[in-house]
């Protein structure tokens, strides 16, 4: 009899200790996020897992970040989600490059209960992001459309309002690409009559040495060319490099990029590029697995769209350490 | 593929060795035809087209990357193999040149040493999987191909490197004027293909190229040690990889490790269009220059004339199927009436 009640007692008394164990490891486990980005190359993407990851370990989760080789390979990233979602982690972030081809995968996330938060490009979900969609829960982005836009603004208070601007796009297809064109395109067509907008050309994936012979071509092709929006760090860099090439004098042409990387911030402070927008790139990161964590640990839903913010830097801004901490090497 | 036997048995009879050599000069003439009529058409609808300042820093300087990695893939396509592994193999040896330069302060010849020497050791190791793992070509060098991406990610930290800043004289090597007017990466390019015509024309890897490409068994029986020089052909294009990679560099201020993917499709598409046989056993240096000038021609134009990327890239497929589907239908006929 005494030997049965010490075994209920001992029992019981495991019970307890495994129960209240697993209650506390629920809360307080050590969360396991999948991001799937849509690179790894650029620095940007490097920016981004920094964000994550500091994020990350504050709010005791651990991150597996990983990207096509090239942002043109959406099968190659679609392989990736579905391995992420076969891995069954507590949450995934993803950064769309199919927008339309993804919505399928993010479907099978969901089915499987795996809460997904986008970052950087949302897919084409059908409906409102939010619990209710079996998608996503949310973006967090940067309005790209918007940056293009301060962008036109800035290209054309440079240039006096008038002229021949060349867009060197660095993708037609993915849904940052566009709007970075779209967002300049549409703000000089509506607001400066006088800008003429060449054909936009593209460097696929901002291939740097495309976007040099791009602007090689342009330059020869229009003498009174004014000036080039570049929409990605890639792309800025090709042309400032044909501007060197071609040995034009410091600001004859003007250039507006995207991103910031070493090479880039040196022609900014050199002159030979004028400007470039910068998103937060660590923003993104941070923002990203914040909204996941609340979500799976607190059940906090998400606000659908959460704007990272972007600026506008030349060489007069640049040490501002608003704009210096989004800047990468 | 009686038509390639046929090919093959009449290069190995040596018999018909002069309608072969016509054969072979028409191509190349028929080539470079294609090359003076896009230039002229383009020419005519631009003027500006045609200007120096266009050729020289607009067409000649686009060849110069892929340009080299054609030469050096054109004696890999005569053996009958193939090297896919260019493109990336591009980006690893760049961001390579780029670490050792920075880490060691070389100058700018030691630089391009390293650069030719890491290419042919890319070329070598594609040699090593091909004959002592006996992988087919394709496989070896896809092999390869996804390797260096991988090395070049690594090694680089996913970061690119910058010269320009840091090393003196390191952007001259592609911009610079040796000769007044005409860049530096332009001299290379044509100082390679010289070297590689007379590599290929007139010295005994030159024609174990071209026999390992008609008959590889045949060249075996004969005694040639075939594993030995093929490790050795690759290699030689691994040279050119490395001399790619240095005005790649050079051009840019900065070795990127996420270029070169891709550049393979273009150089070998300079190579056959430049008249050079998939199946092996013929091919020219000069054909693949004018390949590789077709191609930068065309998607220069296109750019000049600033007609919407789409159609420029559809116009490029249909130059492409057009350049080497007349080569076709020559040599069929000429396969036919000999």
């Amino acid at each position: 009899m005494k030997k049965v009640l010490t075994i209920v007692a001992v029992a019981s008394a495991m019970a307890l200790v495994v129960g209240t164990g697993s209650a506390v490891n629920a809360a307080d486990k050590t969360l396991k996020i999948e991001l799937i980005s849509k690179g790894e190359t650029h620095q940007f993407w490097q920016a981004v897992k920094k964000g994550a990851e500091d994020q990350a370990k504050k709010m005791n989760a651990t991150i597996h970040f990983q990207g096509p080789a090239t942002e043109t390979m959406i099968d190659k990233q679609l392989e990736m989600l579905d391995g992420a979602i076969a891995l069954k982690p507590d949450a995934i972030g993803y950064a769309a490059l199919g927008t339309t081809e993804s919505v399928s995968h993010l479907k099978a996330a969901h089915t499987a209960g795996i809460p997904v938060y986008m970052f950087d490009t949302a897919a084409s979900c059908p409906g409102a992001l939010g619990t209710a969609s079996d998608c996503a829960l949310g973006v967090a982005y940067t309005n790209s459309k918007a940056a293009g836009s301060l962008a036109a603004d800035k290209m054309a208070a440079l240039i006096g309002g008038k002229g021949k601007v060349l867009v060197i796009g660095h993708s037609q297809t993915n849904q940052t690409g566009i709007d970075r064109r779209d967002g300049f395109v549409n703000r000089i067509k509506a607001k400066y009559k006088n800008i003429t907008l060449l054909p936009v050309q593209y460097s696929e994936g901002g291939d740097a040495l495309k976007a040099q012979e791009i602007t090689s071509a342009a330059l020869v092709a229009n003498k009174d060319l004014k000036g080039i929006y570049g929409t990605n760090e890639g792309v800025s860099i090709g042309a400032g490099q044909a501007f060197k090439a071609a040995k034009l004098t410091k600001g004859k042409v003007k250039l507006i990029g995207f991103d910031s990387g070493k090479q880039q911030v040196a022609n900014i402070k050199s002159g030979l590029q004028s400007g470039a927008i910068t998103q937060s790139p660590m923003g993104i990161g941070a923002k990203t697995v914040e909204a996941l964590v609340n979500y799976v640990r607190e059940k906090t839903v998400p606000k659908p769209l959460i704007d990272t913010g972007f600026y506008y830097y030349d060489k007069k801004n640049i040490t501002d350490p608003k704009i210096a901490g989004n800047l990468y090497e | 593929m009686s038509e390639a036997v046929k090919a093959v048995e009449s290069e190995v009879e040596g018999g018909n060795r002069l309608s072969a050599f016509a054969k072979r000069e028409i191509g190349r003439v028929l080539a470079l035809g294609s090359l003076v009529v896009i230039f002229i058409f383009f020419t005519i609808m631009r003027p500006v087209f045609a200007s120096w300042e266009n050729v020289s820093g607009g067409i000649l300087m686009s060849t110069t990357v892929i340009g080299l990695l054609a030469i050096g893939t054109t004696f890999v396509i005569i053996t009958g193999g193939i090297d896919l592994s260019i493109g990336t193999a591009t980006a690893l040896v760049a961001i390579i040149v780029g670490k050792t330069v920075m880490a060691l302060d070389l100058g700018v010849v030691s630089g391009m040493i390293v650069g030719v020497v890491v290419g042919g050791l890319v070329g070598v190791i594609n040699g090593l999987l091909i004959t002592v793992l006996k992988l087919p070509p394709f496989i070896a060098t896809l092999a390869t191909m996804k390797a260096a991406q991988g090395l070049a990610l690594i090694v680089s930290d996913m970061k690119p490197v910058l010269f320009t800043t840091d090393v003196k004289g390191w952007d001259s090597i592609a911009q610079g004027n040796l000769i007044p007017k005409i860049p530096n990466g332009v001299l290379i390019l044509f100082v390679g293909a010289i070297i590689a015509a007379i590599i290929l024309n007139k010295t005994v890897i030159g024609r174990y190229t071209f026999a390992i490409g008609s008959n590889e068994a045949a060249t075996k029986l004969s005694g040639v040690k075939v594993n030995n020089w093929l490790v050795a052909i690759y290699g030689l294009g691994g040279l050119y990889v490395g001399m790619a990679a240095v005005v790649l560099t050079s051009r840019l201020g900065s070795a990127r490790p996420d270029l070169g993917l891709g550049y393979e499709l273009e150089a070998i598409a300079a190579v056959i269009i430049g008249g050079t046989s998939l199946l092996g056993g013929k091919g020219t240096i000069s054909g693949t220059i004018i390949g590789a000038l077709i191609m930068a021609v065309l998607v220069n134009g296109l750019r000049i004339l600033e007609l919407q990327q789409e159609w420029q890239y559809v116009i490029t497929g249909i130059v492409i199927v057009i350049a080497v589907w007349g080569d076709n239908v020559r040599r069929r006929r000429a396969g036919e009436t000999s």
